[in-house]
């Protein structure tokens, strides 16, 4: 596949994610449960000329803020394939997250505004329970309904399992095995929902236990597709893993249907909420409890998951001692990711070295490094065809193939090089095998040259 | 009905969710023979600890205000209908004429206040 393909792939899949970010948080300026920007109005605040400033102003930053970064994005591709994908992953995460910069203040400002004005509505500050709607009996999925897609997603990883190959075996362990995790991790999440407070936005239990109905049975729905999408995905991508181009294709088709089902879900949800409580004067006012409007921080609360305010998506409570370890590992891994894509993009742009030293042939290139003893070497060819090879974990772009490989021919090996630039150096050791080259065909013929004399 | 949890008060979780109980049956919120939430299901809805509710409902049973049983659950029974205030409840309203009166409330305005609670609590609650 050509290198812009690449770039164009990427591009189709990342740039979404910059458009549904910024439609998911601009949606949150339209009331819904009396509550504008994580702030809760009473009716006739809503349309005071001065909240609609803040609402316009909102939109209007996290719009820009999304063109800009699209801008930077195209930008990228200009970069090179493997550089691109990396800079854009680590420029992705700064793009989904600064729009809730431009939320938080317009939340900090909207509720200044409310206090200056003594807006208020009759239940603040506390935690509001409906009894009635409480006390109403709801129907609620049965986990066996969770179990068909688990067992479809088991079949290709315990053939994977079977292998007696052991790259086979570690790939669908890795690609399989995630994945089946998945279903099971939809079945354990459902409960969580049904154990979580009721909506409470009216003084109508009836309205509140629809609000609550609408959050479950769509969470529900949701997990069900999630788990069943999945497993049907895996099915076919270990009946058509040969393909590179169809698994591909089947990739991105499950990522779009996945996330198209989802997000027009969570778009019903919230328009459901808006139509219920369109005519509600604002009743339960909750502001005091979340943090920006975005981070429920409520000590006395002994749930760990909770409801988002609006829509059908949960949170943390951060006033709970494990909620803030979860924040504080999620921030990590986020950051982490960042940083390891920054540090990809660095290495693909590194040179490929190689040299010998007191009897050590070390290679290096970016974070791929290794050393192996000239003693150890079997074996040492400079070959022009790149045998059939499977990637186990690794990248595999049009000018750069690295990582761990499963090659016909060759034990435990791990590949470091630019298809587009033969021939290649192979190193065959007792126990592992390394496919490498260097910057340009004559290095890689030089040092081929340098090391054949060094062993002989 | 709605029940306000203010977890700042210095009155105890189990006697606001009490307290807010009688005054939805005096109020019609809560009509005699309604179904309240389970214990668990109240302890989940608001978040607080299981025995905080059972606390609550404890206190509300034996006061005559709800039944429980079994297979029906947790319902409303209604006023228990002794026709006068208990002790601990007597010295409570001593109390609040106390201060009342060293706040300088007369006695008609202190009888008007208890005559507009009383009959809130039959009215809007």
């Amino acid at each position: 596949m050509g290198e812009t393909a690449v770039i164009v792939i990427w591009f189709v899949v990342m740039f979404p994610c910059l458009i549904l970010v910024a439609a998911l948080l601009t949606n949150e300026a339209k009331p819904k449960k009396n509550i504008i920007l994580g702030v809760t109005l009473p009716l006739l605040a809503q349309s005071d000329p001065r909240v609609g400033d803040i609402v316009r102003r909102f939109k209007r930053n996290v719009w820009l803020c999304t063109g800009a970064m699209a801008l930077i994005f195209a930008a990228l591709a200009f970069l090179g394939t493997g550089q691109f994908m990396m800079w854009s992953l680590a420029l992705l995460i700064v793009a989904v997250f600064t729009p809730y910069a431009f939320y938080a203040r317009a939340n900090r400002k909207l509720a200044a505004l409310k206090k200056a004005e003594g807006w208020h509505v009759p239940y603040s500050g506390g935690v509001v329970v409906d009894l009635r709607a409480a006390a109403a009996p709801m129907k609620a999925l049965r986990r066996r309904a969770f179990l068909p897609p688990m067992l479809i997603a088991a079949v290709p990883l315990i053939l994977a399992l079977l292998s007696d190959d052991e790259g086979v075996r570690w790939g669908g362990v890795i690609m399989f095995g995630v994945t089946a995790f998945v279903g099971l991790v939809c079945m354990l999440m459902y409960p969580l929902i049904l154990r979580q407070r009721g909506d409470v936005a009216s003084p109508d239990s009836d309205v509140n236990a629809a609000l609550t109905r609408v959050r479950r049975y769509n969470y529900g729905k949701m997990l069900l597709a999630t788990s069943y999408l999945t497993a049907v995905f895996m099915l076919a991508y270990w009946l058509l893993q040969e393909s590179a181009l169809w698994t591909l294709v089947l990739t991105v088709v499950y990522m779009f249907v996945l996330t198209g089902f989802c997000l027009a879900t969570e778009f019903s949800v919230r328009r459901t909420q808006e139509r219920l409580t369109a005519g509600e004067s604002g009743y339960v006012d909750e502001d005091d409890l979340w943090l920006w409007g975005m981070f429920y921080n409520n000590p006395n609360d002994r749930h760990l998951f909770i409801n988002d305010r609006t829509g059908s998506g949960m949170g943390v409570n951060v006033g709970r001692p494990a909620g803030r370890v979860f924040m504080a590992l999620t921030a990590a891994l986020i950051l982490g990711l960042a940083v390891v894509s920054i540090a990809l993009a660095l290495g693909f742009s590194a040179p490929f070295e190689a040299h010998i030293e007191s009897g050590t042939l070390y290679f290096e290139h970016g974070m791929e490094k290794y050393e192996i003893p000239l003693e150890d070497i079997t074996s040492l060819e400079l070959i022009d065809d790149l045998p059939s090879a499977r990637r186990i974990a690794g990248t595999g772009l049009p000018n750069l193939v690295e990582g761990r490989f499963r090659v016909e021919g060759y034990e435990n090996t791990r590949i470091s090089l630019n298809p587009e630039e033969p021939p290649y150096i192979a190193v065959l050791t007792p126990e592992f095998s390394r496919i490498f080259a260097l910057g340009t065909p004559q290095e890689t013929e030089a040092f081929y040259n340098e090391l054949k004399e060094a062993l002989s | 009905m709605l029940l306000s949890l203010d977890f700042s008060s210095k009155l105890p979780i189990y006697m606001q969710i009490r307290n807010q109980i009688v005054l939805g049956i005096a109020s019609g919120e809560l009509a005699p023979g309604e179904k309240l939430p389970t214990i668990r299901a109240l302890a989940e809805q608001s978040g607080v600890n299981m025995m905080t509710v059972s606390k609550a409902y404890a206190a509300l049973r034996q006061e005559g205000y709800i039944t429980a049983d079994r297979r029906g659950g947790t319902a409303v029974a209604g006023s228990p209908g002794a026709g006068e205030l208990s002790a601990r409840y007597r010295g409570a309203l001593r109390i609040i004429a106390a201060e009342a009166r060293l706040a300088g409330m007369s006695e008609d305005e202190f009888a008007g206040l208890c005559r507009d609670s009383y009959r809130g609590g039959a009215e809007n609650g």
